[in-house]
């Protein structure tokens, strides 16, 4: 071992005699390939800064949980603006019609009443009564005013009483006024509540779909505000049945529901998918296997240009042997343990930004001193195995990248339009 | 030893060197010890298949050895890959029922009754390029790597040692058929770097394979036919360069002859030459 790295620490040095006495013999030259081997093998130790990226990394599992949680989250934000700007926009609204109502009432208050005083005095009782019948509200003094004038129907008397919230005294007092008696007035209550119960009879399937009590509905109904009639007529007037909006609505409410039900399959789906060996382990393995060959990927990007080197020496009256040409060559590689960096992935996801590009930069510094110092090593290398001096290495190594990348090229272009033509 | 700038190796070939640990056994070196020093750049192992007994039997079990190591490192990868790598099993049944119950396979199965069989080759097929595309591993690309491996190993190396030993005769070697065929085999040890493709994430580079193929291949063929370095060259590549010319001409042939049988294409090359008269 510490011959090994005395050995090491030779070529570094680019030490002829080292280099020259490791060609000589297999065993040297074994010992240049185990030497690259290694060497890249330290280089390729970069690739485990990846390491905490892959740990960290979220699986696809929790990258759908993550997905899904987002869209929850913004599902939730959205429905919460479009409340608040509903809220906002209505109490604006209500603002806005009271100013309209007050700026109006300032303007026009008086001239209406006056108007509204000339009307009742100029007015037929049945005008006025066919206007209180309008009103969404009245007191039992206006009913008062008008019903003995104008005697109202039955029909007319009850939505009046209805309206004003009249006592039962005030009822029989009123009645009285009218001409109307308490029968004619329970007789037109009942004909109002068969008209219910027929309609809310006709309007059961639609509860029965959305499973609400009759007292949930009726607290929907004063909400909206109607009544079960009304609503009956709103859902023939659309040309539907009560069972088909029913059926509609409780699809949508059941939507939520079956979301989730979607999710969690999914989710299931999902899980399925991942690794046996669970997705980090299995990215640390991964990554285990891209370091293991790193050395022949180093070797492959190199290898086509050494053997042109090869060749190009040979014919310029170099010496060595293949196994001599391709151990000088594998020794070339002994300071590529500054490659370490290059090989190191991104690590800005890991790091603060200022620490990555720091670390990033050392890189590539570093891998240009090693660049520079294995080409050195290189032409001291292929020089020594071929008896070559360090100029006439440099000529060959250019040599070589003029054959490789120019003199090639052309010939493949001559020999295509040859073919070709 | 001192060193000059200047000096050479060439005197001190270690091809033809002595005291090397395999030439003074002499009991031969296992197949295993003989691949792995080919693998280090060793060139005692060709001279030692060269003059061994029954050097095309030797060869013969060197390259079985080399398909059944690679062929093993591929099993055992698959398996290994298959832990670590997704199951995409699970979501490729539930989109094939998925797109099975859409009414346009329906539409298509009642105007085409093969169309649920071709659908199923298609369906299948794209799923294992996918997996391909993917890097996971897929019990088709195993298969067809273990295959071509195994077969087309042996075949390369028949008929490369067939036309380099014809083509080494020619420049006048003495060596025998048997000889050639059983350190070539010895050629074919970087395919053993497959075996780094074991452990899931590791692939070996056939670019890397083929050229450290053919660098051995060249000492084989300088060792066993004690050629000068540009014959053994010309012996290394003339087999590649006549085996391409064969495929190009056989492929060129037979593609005119497949056209030729059909007579549309036919008349229409006769208009076309009618025309350029």
């Amino acid at each position: 071992m510490k011959n090994a790295l005395r050995t090491y620490s030779q070529i570094l040095q680019l030490r002829g005699d080292t280099i020259h006495t490791l060609l000589q013999s297999d065993q040297g030259i074994a010992f240049a390939v185990k030497l690259f081997l290694i060497v890249s093998l330290i280089a390729g130790l970069g690739m485990w800064a990846g390491l905490p990226s892959a740990l960290r990394t979220p699986t696809l599992v929790e990258r759908f949980d993550g997905v899904i949680e987002d869209v929850r989250e913004t599902v939730a934000a959205v429905v919460a603006t479009i409340e608040s700007t509903v809220a906002a926009m209505e109490g604006e609204i209500e603002a806005a019609v009271d100013t309209a109502a007050a700026e109006f009432d300032r303007r026009f208050g008086g001239v209406i009443a006056q108007a509204s005083a000339l009307f009742d005095r100029f007015a037929s009782p049945q005008m006025r009564l066919t206007r209180l019948l309008e009103q969404r509200t009245v007191t039992v003094d206006e009913i008062e005013a008008v019903v003995a004038q104008a005697p109202p129907t039955p029909a007319q008397m009850n939505q009046l009483l209805v309206r004003a919230g009249a006592s039962e005294a005030e009822t029989g007092r009123l009645l009285r006024l009218a001409g109307l008696t308490a029968e004619q007035l329970a007789a037109v209550r009942a004909a109002e509540q068969a008209q219910t119960d027929a309609a809310m009879a006709e309007l059961q399937p639609l509860l029965d779909q959305l499973g609400m009590s009759q007292s949930e509905f009726d607290a929907l109904l004063a909400q909206i505000p109607a009544t079960p009639t009304q609503v009956s007529d709103w859902i023939k007037a659309l040309s539907t049945t009560p069972e088909a909006v029913g059926s509609l609505l409780a699809r949508i409410k059941a939507t939520p529901d079956r979301l989730n039900a979607l999710v969690a399959q999914t989710r299931a789906e999902v899980v399925k998918i991942e690794p046996a060996l669970g997705e980090r382990p299995s990215r640390v393995i991964r990554l285990g296997g891209a370091w293991l060959a790193s050395p022949l990927h180093y070797a492959s990007s190199w290898m086509l240009f050494v053997l042109a080197l090869l060749v190009v020496a040979k014919s310029v009256g170099g010496r060595a042997t293949v196994n001599q040409h391709l151990g000088a060559v594998a020794l070339s590689a002994a300071p590529a343990v500054l490659f370490l960096f290059v090989y190191a992935p991104d690590l800005s996801d890991v790091l603060l930004a200022p620490s990555a590009v720091a670390i990033h930069y050392t890189g590539r510094i570093l891998a240009l001193i090693g660049v520079l110092w294995c080409g050195a090593l290189l032409l001291k290398a292929v020089g020594v195995a071929h008896g070559f001096g360090m100029w006439k290495s440099l000529g060959v190594a250019l040599l070589t990248w003029v054959a490789l990348y120019v003199v090639a090229p052309l010939a493949v272009a001559l020999t295509t339009g040859f073919l070709v033509g | 030893m001192s060193y000059q700038a200047g000096e050479t190796l060439a005197d001190t070939d270690s091809l033809s060197r002595n005291g090397e640990p395999a030439e003074n056994d002499r009991t031969p070196p296992g197949v295993l010890r003989l691949l792995g020093r080919t693998l280090l750049l060793g060139s005692e192992p060709y001279a030692a298949v060269r003059d061994g007994a029954k050097p095309g039997r030797r060869g013969f079990v060197i390259i079985l050895v080399i398909i059944g190591l690679v062929v093993l490192a591929q099993l055992i990868g698959y398996w290994l890959g298959a832990l670590t790598a997704p199951r995409l099993d699970s979501l490729q049944s539930l989109l094939y029922t998925a797109a099975v119950d859409l009414p346009w396979y329906a539409e298509q199965v009642q105007l085409d009754p093969t169309f649920a069989t071709q659908f199923q080759q298609g369906y299948l097929v794209a799923w294992e390029a996918l997996r391909i595309v993917l890097g996971y591993p897929t019990l088709t690309a195993t298969g067809a790597t273990i295959a071509a491996v195994a077969l087309l190993t042996l075949l390369n190396w028949f008929v490369f040692a067939v036309l380099a030993h014809w083509l080494a005769r020619w420049y006048g070697s003495r060596a025998r058929f048997g000889q050639t065929l059983g350190v070539l085999a010895l050629a074919y040890a970087p395919l053993l770097l497959r075996v780094v493709e074991v452990v899931p994430g590791a692939v070996a580079p056939l670019a890397l394979i083929f050229l450290l193929m053919l660098a051995t291949k060249f000492l084989a063929l300088k060792t066993v036919h004690g050629l000068e370095s540009v014959a053994a060259l010309f012996v290394l590549l003339a087999p590649y360069v006549i085996v391409l010319v064969v495929l190009a001409v056989v492929l060129l042939n037979g593609g005119a002859y497949g056209l030729a049988q059909n007579p549309t294409i036919n008349q229409a090359l006769q208009v076309q030459q009618f025309l350029s008269q």
